[in-house]
């Protein structure tokens, strides 16, 4: 065996060892393994039971409440005591987008005229 | 004197003669060796390669765009023990179509409304000892994954899978935040999906359902930068609304009072236009109700139904003149 062929082994091994490493820290982990079963959710997760006043969904525009101002509910917590920092009360609750796809510039769903505190225009591009 | 010279040439014919062979297999096994080994080192380079180009799932977003939403769900993965009775259920409930994605072992469908990107599908056994269930997961559009997961990990969260970056993709990571529901980030390498309004068959909205909703909300603000809205709600429960970009993104409930040891959880939403008639049709295509359709704010419709496998989700009436700005 001469030393050229030895080189060219060497090399190669090289080659390959290095691209099972580089594959493994590119791909590793995930939920695409075989450790995906740990996210399925957690067996008996209650649904129902809801109350006459339970709401889930987003304000509609056909609902105008919301475009004359939010009004904090506060439950049984002064503003102080909760956990959050609460949107102020001036601010209109918005919806959801409502511009179509097909359409153009999309454009707020809850008030087209409404500022936001930030700042930012209704569906601007939001970068952090 | 001429008789040593030939002496000495006849030993060395007759070592020559003698040793070659054996010389000539040692070579022989170490070459057989190193053929060997880079035999299995190309096998098994090929192998992991395969096995990664399985992973090379599409980008969320085609054509690629420029727009960033912080906050908002982007994508929504369903992990079922069942793909091809999975596709079939939800292509019969609201027309999706599908690309397989298989190889490497890896059964994955991304699922499509017309030309649309709305869900993918993945593939995973479900061992019956798991006390778990199939679910929607999640994925919420950050900036960095990395910054995400250490403020996640600052404000009481859990990393149930580490940040991992997908060829077109982009870079995920799956949490559980401070009361135990689970959700992903993920910072698409080809931008968030544009804000507008879902079409029937697709994600509308999300809800997260827990026992804490006020820690909850404070949490998620701090990952994506929330307003948060307490709007009104049934005695004794919390409704927050959380938006960013002048957008409402998902709501924040109180699990019912009777519930309020059992685990939280997100829930997503698809729009549809009569939520009675589409319950009807999970159960005709071998779903379940868990929440009858009823009344929700303002009046539109909602319901909760499971896939035939139990991956909870909702049913949200949405009508055009729910979007309609009405002139004062």
């Amino acid at each position: 065996m001469n030393i050229s062929f030895l080189r060219w082994l060497a090399s190669a091994f090289v080659v390959c060892t290095l691209t099972i490493l580089l594959h493994g820290c590119v791909t590793g982990g995930g939920y695409y393994t075989d450790e995906g079963a740990t996210y399925y959710e957690h067996y008996g997760a209650a649904y129902g039971n809801w109350g006459p006043e339970y709401h889930v969904a987003p304000y509609r525009d056909r609902d105008h409440d919301h475009d004359r101002g939010y009004h904090p509910r506060g439950g049984d917590r002064l503003p102080s005591e909760r956990a959050f920092r609460s949107a102020p009360a001036s601010r209109p609750v918005p919806s959801i987008p409502s511009q179509p796809r097909s359409g153009g510039s999309h454009q707020s769903g809850s008030h087209p005229s409404g500022s936001h505190p930030s700042g930012s225009h209704s569906g601007d591009s939001h970068s952090r | 004197m001429m008789e040593r010279q030939h002496g000495s040439r006849l030993i060395d014919s007759i070592i020559h003669n003698q040793f070659r062979p054996q010389k000539i297999r040692t070579d022989r096994v170490r070459l057989f060796f190193w053929q060997g080994l880079l035999a299995v080192l190309l096998v098994t380079t090929c192998a992991v390669s395969a096995m990664a180009a399985s992973i090379q799932l599409p980008a969320i977003v085609e054509p690629a765009s420029q727009e960033h939403h912080i906050g908002k769900v982007i994508f929504i993965e369903l992990v079922t023990p069942n793909l091809s009775a999975a596709k079939q259920f939800y292509a019969g409930l609201f027309g999706w179509t599908f690309r397989d994605i298989q190889a490497g072992g890896i059964q994955y469908a991304e699922a499509f409304l017309d030309s649309t990107p709305v869900a993918g599908m993945v593939h995973k056994d479900l061992p019956a000892s798991a006390h778990r269930q199939p679910a929607w997961l999640s994925f919420f559009s950050v900036q960095d994954v990395d910054t995400a997961k250490k403020v996640a990990l600052q404000n009481g969260a859990k990393v149930l899978f580490e940040p991992h970056s997908i060829p077109e993709r982009g870079r995920e990571a799956v949490f559980a935040d401070p009361q135990g529901a689970v959700f992903a980030v993920l910072a698409s390498s080809s931008g968030d999906p544009s804000d507008v309004l879902a079409a029937p068959g697709e994600w509308i909205w999300s809800s997260l359902i827990t026992s804490d909703p006020d820690t909850d909300a404070a949490f998620y603000q701090k990952l994506f930068d929330y307003e948060v809205f307490d709007l009104p709600s049934s005695p004794g429960a919390q409704h927050l609304l959380l938006a960013t970009d002048n957008f409402a993104r998902a709501s924040v409930n109180s699990l019912p009072a009777n519930k309020s040891n059992v685990h939280p959880y997100w829930l997503n939403y698809i729009r549809v236009e009569d939520a009675v008639k589409m319950a009807a049709k999970v159960v005709a295509l071998g779903g379940r109700v868990l929440v009858e359709p009823r009344i929700d704010r303002h009046g539109g419709k909602v319901a909760i139904v499971a896939d035939p496998f139990g991956a909870p989700f909702g049913l949200l009436e949405w009508t055009e003149a729910d979007s309609k700005a009405v002139p004062k």
